[in-house]
C-alpha cells in the first residue's frame, strides 16, 4: 500500500499545476497570516441602522439644501437624511474652493418647520434621519409630528416633553433612534406607537425621569440597544447593568438587547443569560477584523480545492480508475491529506483571530463547502448532463443557479448580520458549527463520490477520457468532437435555437464536400447560446452583489422600487456591458477551434474563402448576445426620459453596440492568431480591460438621456448626433480590427495550411 | 475448468432510445484470440465498455472470469488488461514513471518485459508524454496493458496508430504472451491483416448483435468465392444455396457462398453447364462478403 501510495504522490509532485498551485496557496497563506484585517478599527457597531433607500434625499451639501429650500426636490423619494448646516459656530463657516483658487463663503437658508411641512408631501418617504439639530422648536416639533407616513425616524438632541408627544403621534413608526438625546420627561406618551419594535438608546442623558424604567410601558418592543446613560446631574456615563436588569426584564415582548460586553463590570453574557432567560443579548460592538478574514482565508482555501479537483478529476476520469486492482483507496489518500490539509490551515490562521474550536471547524468547512458544492455543479454534473442529451438538461438549470448564488447570497447574509455572525464566530452557537462541519465533511465525501465515478459519467455521455493535462487546445479540441458526436441530441433539445445547426447537419449529410464549415457545424452545438447563459449568470452574480444590499436594508421592501431603480446608473450600465463576458467566453472557445483548421483548410476552397466562412461563423456564435443588444436599445427607448430622448439618441444607442461588437469580434480574432497561449492571455487581459474601461466610458454618454440620477457630476450631456460619432468612431474602430485580423489569418494564420 | 472467460447473454446498451447493442450473446473460452470485427459505428466499443464495466449495461448479463461486469472484484481486474481506443496518460510524466506508477497496482508485474517492450518499441524513455505521437502513446498503452501478463487482453483498436513495422512488433509479443494457450485475447481492429496473422476466433458484430462467431480456419474453410461460367445466359434470378452475396453479368456469375459442397458445385456444373472454379477468400473478403449480403 505504501508504494502504491508513494507512486500516487509522483502523478503530484511531477505534475506543474501543483507546484505552481503549492506555490501561490504558500504565498497566499503567509499574506493571509501576516495582513492586518481592522482597517484601523478593531471594534465595529452594530446599532440597528434606519432602513435605508437607494432614493433618499440628502440635505447635506449646499446644493440640495439650496433646492430643497426652493422646493425642487424629488418627491418620490423613501428616505431624507437632514444635516443641515446653518448654526455652525464663528470662524469655521464653510467656504467652496473653485478649480481658479476663488473661495466662496457659503450661507445656507436657515432651518424651518417649512421644510419639515414640504417632507409631508413624499407620500413614500419611510426613514427621517434628523442629526445635529440641538433642540427643535415648538413649531419644528408640531411639524414633525405631522409626517405620520414615517415608520423610522433618528434624532439627536434634547428632547422636550412636547417633543415626545409629537413623536408619540408618529403611528406607524417601527425604527426609533433617540441616541445622545437629552430627554426632559422621559419616554411619555410612546406606549401610543403600537408598532414600534425597534428602539436605539445609546449614550442618553437623562433629565428628571428614569427613562429605562419607562421601557416597561413599551410591550411591543423586540429590539433594544441600551448601553451607556447619564442620569441627572452627573457627568459619569454608567453602564446599563444589574441595577438596570429589572427595567429590562419588565419588557415582556424584547427579544433582542445589545449590550456593551467592553464596559466595565459586564457579567459576561451567560450570566446575563441566566439573569434573562428569554432575551437574546448580544454585543453591540463587534470585531470586523476576523469577520473579514474568513473572505481572504476563503479564497485561499479555493486555491487547494482547484487542485484536489484537478487531480482527482485526472486521476478517476481515466479507465484504469475502473479496471486497475486497488485503485481507489490509494489514490483517496493523499486527496483526503489535501482536503485535511484546506480544512485545517485555514482552522489556524482564523485560531489567531480567537476564535472557539467548532466556528472554527465551521467557518474552514462551510468555504469548502461552497466553492466544492460549486465545482461540482458546474463541473461533473454540468459536464455529464450537458453533454448527454438524454437526460433532463432543464434539471440542471435551478441547480446551477443555486449553484452560482447560493455562497455570495450567504456571504451577503454573513456581512449584513454582523451581530448574528459575531455571534456565531464567539462559539454561542454549536449545533449551526457542528452542522457546517458535518457538512462540509459530507460535501467531501460527494465530491469524492462523483469524482470516482467520472469515468463511467464521461463514457454513458459518450465523451470517453478527457486530456489528462491542462492543455486548453486538446481540450477545446475534444470538446468539440464531442458536441460533433452529440450533435442529433443538441438539436432534439434545442429546436427552436438550433435550426441553424439542423440546415448545416442537413448540408453535411449530402453527397460531396461539406457546403460549410465544420467549424460552424461542431460550434453551433454549445457557444451562442452557453456564452448568454454565462453571460447572464455573471452579470446576475454583478446584478447581486451590487443591488441586494442596497434593496436589503428597506425596511418595507416594495417590488416598485426595484423596477424604479433599474434605471440606476449601476444596472443599466450592467445591461450595456453584459455581452461582454460573453464575448470573453467565445474568444477562448474559438481560440481552441484553431485545431480544426487543419482538417478545414484541406476543403477546397480559397483562402479567402475559407477565412471568410470562419469569420462568419463566429459572427454567427457573436449573434445572441448581440441581439440581446437590440433588446437593451429597445428597453431603453422605452425608459428614457421623453424630454431628452430624441429617435437619433436610439440610432446612436444601436450604432455604438453595434460597432463594440464588431470591435469584440475583431479582436478576438486577432488575438486568436497569437501562437503562444500565455502572450494572448496577457495581450488579452490589457485589451479586455482597455475595451471593458472605454466601453464603460462610452457607455457612460449615453445615461443622462435615461433620467438617471446617480451619474457622475462632471459626466457632460452630449448631443445626439455627438453620440452618433462615438458610435462612428467605434464602427470605423471595428472595421479596421476586423480588417487587421481578417488579413493576418489569410497571411499568417492560414498560410502554413493552404496554398 | 472449462467455464468461458468472457460470457455474454443477451447484452442490451442503449443510449436513451439509440440502441447499440441488441441481444448479444458470446462466450469465448480460456486461450482463444478473439478478432471482433464490425463497421463503423456498429457497437464494438461499446461492447468492449459494457463488457469491462465501463458502461453500465441496460439488459441482459455480462461475466468476466465469472464476475459481473459492473462490479469487477479486484482479483478479476488483476488478471485482465485493456487498452483504450484513445489512450490518455498523465501528460507531465515520462514513460518510466508510468510504468512504475502502474506497475505498483500489480504484484506480478513482470519489469523484465516492459523493459524489453520500451526498448523494442522505442518508447521516448526521458521524455514526458504530453509531447508524444499517438503511435508512440499506443505503444505505451500496450505495454502498461501487457506488464502484469494479463489472461485475458482486450484491446479496442490497438494497432489503429502504429506504423507496419511496429504493428508487426506488436503482433509477435501478443503471439509470445497468449503462447502458452492460457491467456485470451479480444481485440476490436479494422486491419484484417493482423487479425488473421494472430486471432483463433472471429466475431462479427452487425448492427448491434453477433452475426458471426467461429474459429478463423472454419470460416476461411467455409466462406468460399465461386466463379461461374455458364455455356448460355444466366438468369437474373440465379441464385446458389447458402450464398452471401451473387453478381450476374451475361454467361458469368461471381458467388460468395458458406456452401460450397462438392456436391454442389456438381450439380452447378451439370445444370448449367458451367465451369465452376473454386476461390479462397482472405479475411478482408470475408468481410467485406460478409457485410454486403444483408445489403
Amino acid at each position: 500500500m505504501l508504494n502504491r501510495i508513494s507512486q500516487v504522490l509522483v502523478t503530484y509532485v511531477t505534475r506543474p499545476a501543483f507546484w505552481v498551485l503549492g506555490m501561490l496557496y504558500v504565498v497566499a497563506v503567509i499574506v493571509v497570516a501576516k495582513w492586518d484585517f481592522s482597517l484601523g478599527a478593531p471594534k465595529q457597531s452594530v446599532v440597528p441602522a434606519p432602513p435605508q433607500s437607494m432614493q433618499t434625499l440628502n440635505l447635506t451639501d449646499i446644493d440640495s439644501i439650496q433646492e430643497f429650500d426652493a422646493g425642487t426636490f424629488d418627491r418620490n423619494m423613501r428616505a431624507a437624511t437632514i444635516f443641515w448646516h446653518n448654526e455652525i459656530a464663528e470662524g469655521s463657516k464653510p467656504v467652496r474652493v473653485w478649480p481658479d483658487g476663488r473661495r466662496e463663503e457659503l450661507t445656507y437658508p436657515p432651518f424651518s418647520s417649512k421644510h419639515l411641512r414640504q417632507l409631508k408631501e413624499c407620500p413614500r418617504l419611510r426613514t427621517l434621519t434628523l442629526q445635529y439639530r440641538g433642540a427643535l422648536t415648538d413649531d419644528e416639533w408640531q411639524a414633525l409630528g405631522e409626517l405620520d407616513q414615517l415608520t423610522a425616524l433618528k434624532y439627536d438632541g434634547a428632547i422636550s416633553p412636547f417633543g415626545m408627544r409629537q413623536i408619540a403621534r408618529l403611528g406607524k413608526l417601527q425604527f426609533l433612534d433617540l441616541s445622545g438625546c437629552t430627554f426632559e420627561a422621559g419616554l411619555e406618551g410612546l406606549e401610543s406607537l403600537e408598532s414600534l419594535q425597534t428602539l436605539v438608546l445609546d449614550n442618553f442623558v437623562e433629565n428628571r425621569v428614569h427613562v429605562l424604567g419607562q421601557l416597561r410601558r413599551l410591550p411591543h418592543l423586540r429590539i433594544l440597544v441600551a448601553t451607556h446613560y447619564r442620569e441627572a446631574g452627573s457627568n459619569l456615563s454608567r453602564a446599563v447593568w444589574k441595577s438596570d436588569l429589572d427595567d429590562i426584564q419588565a419588557v415582556t415582548g424584547l427579544e433582542r438587547w445589545f449590550v456593551d460586553d467592553g464596559s466595565s463590570g459586564f457579567p459576561g453574557f451567560d450570566a446575563l443569560a441566566r439573569e434573562l432567560p428569554d432575551i437574546a443579548i448580544r454585543p453591540v460592538h463587534v470585531d470586523l477584523a476576523r469577520q473579514v478574514k474568513c473572505i481572504p482565508v476563503g479564497m485561499l482555501t479555493g486555491i487547494l480545492i482547484f487542485l484536489l479537483a484537478l487531480q482527482l478529476n485526472t486521476q478517476f476520469a481515466h479507465p484504469a480508475a475502473r479496471l486497475t486492482p486497488g485503485y481507489a483507496v490509494p489514490h483517496l489518500i493523499p486527496a483526503t491529506a489535501l482536503w485535511l490539509c484546506s480544512v485545517l490551515v485555514p482552522a489556524c490562521l482564523l485560531a489567531s483571530a480567537t476564535i472557539p474550536i467548532l466556528p472554527l471547524l465551521g467557518i474552514s468547512m462551510a468555504i469548502w463547502l461552497a466553492i466544492g458544492s460549486l465545482i461540482l455543479v458546474t463541473n461533473l454534473l454540468n459536464r455529464t448532463q450537458c453533454a448527454s442529451p438524454h437526460q433532463r438538461r432543464w434539471m440542471m438549470i435551478p441547480i446551477q443557479i443555486v449553484g452560482v448564488l447560493w455562497f455570495p447570497l450567504a456571504l451577503l447574509v454573513m456581512l449584513r448580520n454582523q451581530s448574528a455572525f459575531d455571534w456565531f464566530l464567539r462559539g454561542h452557537q454549536p449545533t449551526l458549527a457542528s452542522a457546517m462541519i458535518l457538512g462540509g465533511v459530507l460535501c467531501y465525501a460527494l465530491f469524492v463520490r462523483k469524482a470516482c465515478r467520472a469515468q463511467v459519467d464521461l463514457q454513458e455521455a459518450g465523451m470517453g477520457t478527457p486530456p489528462l493535462g491542462l492543455n486548453p487546445s486538446q481540450g477545446a479540441a475534444w470538446q468539440a468532437q464531442v458536441v460533433w458526436r452529440q450533435q442529433g441530441g443538441a438539436t432534439a433539445s434545442w429546436s427552436l435555437l438550433d435550426r441553424r445547426l439542423t440546415r448545416a447537419i442537413d448540408q453535411a449529410g449530402r453527397p460531396g464536400w461539406r457546403r460549410r464549415s465544420n467549424l460552424w457545424i461542431a460550434g453551433n452545438a454549445t457557444t451562442g447560446k452557453h456564452a448568454m447563459l454565462i453571460g447572464l449568470v455573471v452579470c446576475l452574480w454583478f446584478g447581486v452583489a451590487s443591488q441586494l444590499p442596497e434593496i436589503w436594508k428597506g425596511m418595507d421592501f416594495e417590488f416598485s422600487e426595484v423596477f424604479a431603480n433599474i434605471l440606476s446608473a449601476p444596472a443599466v450600465m450592467l445591461l450595456l456591458m453584459f455581452p461582454d463576458f460573453c464575448f470573453a467566453y467565445l474568444g477562448l472557445i474559438w481560440r481552441g477551434r484553431r485545431s480544426l483548421l487543419a482538417v478545414e483548410s484541406l476543403r477546397p476552397v480559397s483562402r479567402r474563402q475559407l477565412m471568410r466562412e470562419i469569420m462568419t461563423a463566429f459572427a454567427w456564435d457573436c449573434a445572441p448576445p448581440a441581439c440581446l443588444y437590440v433588446a437593451v436599445v429597445a428597453a431603453l427607448t422605452y425608459l428614457a426620459d421623453p424630454q431628452q430622448w430624441s429617435p437619433m439618441w436610439s440610432v446612436a444607442l444601436a450604432a455604438y453596440l453595434a460597432a463594440q461588437t464588431a470591435v469584440a469580434c475583431g479582436t478576438i480574432s486577432w488575438l486568436n492568431t497569437i501562437r503562444r497561449g500565455w502572450v494572448a492571455a496577457v495581450v488579452g487581459i490589457i485589451i479586455g480591460y482597455s475595451f471593458l474601461f472605454a466601453g464603460a466610458g462610452s457607455s457612460l454618454m449615453f445615461l443622462p438621456a435615461l433620467g438617471i440620477k446617480m451619474l457622475p457630476p462632471d459626466l457632460p450631456n452630449l448631443s445626439h448626433w455627438l453620440l452618433l460619432g462615438i458610435g462612428v468612431a467605434w464602427g470605423l474602430v471595428a472595421w479596421v480590427i476586423v480588417t487587421y485580423a481578417f488579413r493576418r489569418w489569410i497571411n499568417v494564420e492560414l498560410s502554413e495550411y493552404t496554398a | 475448468m472449462n467455464e468461458p472467460v468472457i460470457q455474454l447473454e443477451g447484452l442490451g446498451k442503449s443510449f436513451g432510445h439509440n440502441v447499440v447493442l441488441h441481444q448479444v450473446d458470446l462466450a469465448i473460452s480460456r486461450g482463444t484470440v478473439v478478432g471482433l470485427l464490425g463497421t463503423n459505428g456498429s457497437g464494438k466499443s461499446t461492447l468492449i465498455k459494457c463488457l469491462l464495466g465501463l458502461l453500465r449495461r441496460s439488459a441482459g448479463s455480462s461475466r468476466v472470469f465469472g464476475d459481473d461486469s459492473w462490479s469487477l472484484s479486484a482479483a478479476a481486474k488483476g488478471r485482465l488488461g485493456y487498452v483504450p481506443q484513445d489512450v490518455r496518460l498523465y501528460p507531465w510524466m515520462t514513460a518510466p514513471q508510468v510504468i512504475d506508477y502502474t506497475a505498483a497496482f500489480y504484484p506480478n508485474w513482470d519489469h523484465a518485459l516492459t523493459n524489453d517492450l520500451v526498448r523494442r518499441w522505442h518508447v521516448p524513455a526521458h521524455q514526458r508524454i504530453g509531447p508524444f505521437s499517438p503511435g508512440e502513446l499506443q505503444k505505451l498503452g500496450l505495454i502498461l496493458a501487457l506488464g502484469h501478463r494479463p489472461e485475458l487482453l482486450v484491446l479496442d483498436e490497438p494497432v489503429a496508430s502504429l506504423d507496419p513495422s511496429a504493428r508487426r512488433d506488436f503482433l509477435k509479443s501478443l503471439l509470445e504472451v497468449t503462447q502458452d494457450m492460457q491467456h485470451t485475447v479480444l481485440f476490436s481492429t479494422h486491419i484484417t491483416s493482423d487479425l488473421e496473422r494472430v486471432a483463433s476466433h472471429v466475431a462479427l458484430l452487425r448492427e448491434g448483435r453477433i452475426s458471426l462467431f467461429e474459429e478463423l480456419d472454419s470460416v476461411k474453410d467455409r466462406i468460399k468465392r465461386l466463379r461461374i461460367r455458364a455455356a448460355q445466359g444466366l438468369p437474373s434470378t440465379f441464385q446458389v444455396p447458402g450464398a452471401l452475396r451473387t453478381e450476374v453479368v451475361g454467361s458469368t456469375a461471381l458467388v460468395s457462398t458458406t456452401e460450397a459442397s462438392a456436391e454442389m458445385l456438381d450439380e452447378l456444373r451439370t445444370r448449367w453447364q458451367a465451369d465452376v472454379s473454386v476461390e479462397d477468400l482472405n479475411l478482408e473478403d470475408i468481410f467485406l462478403e460478409l457485410n454486403q449480403s444483408s445489403c
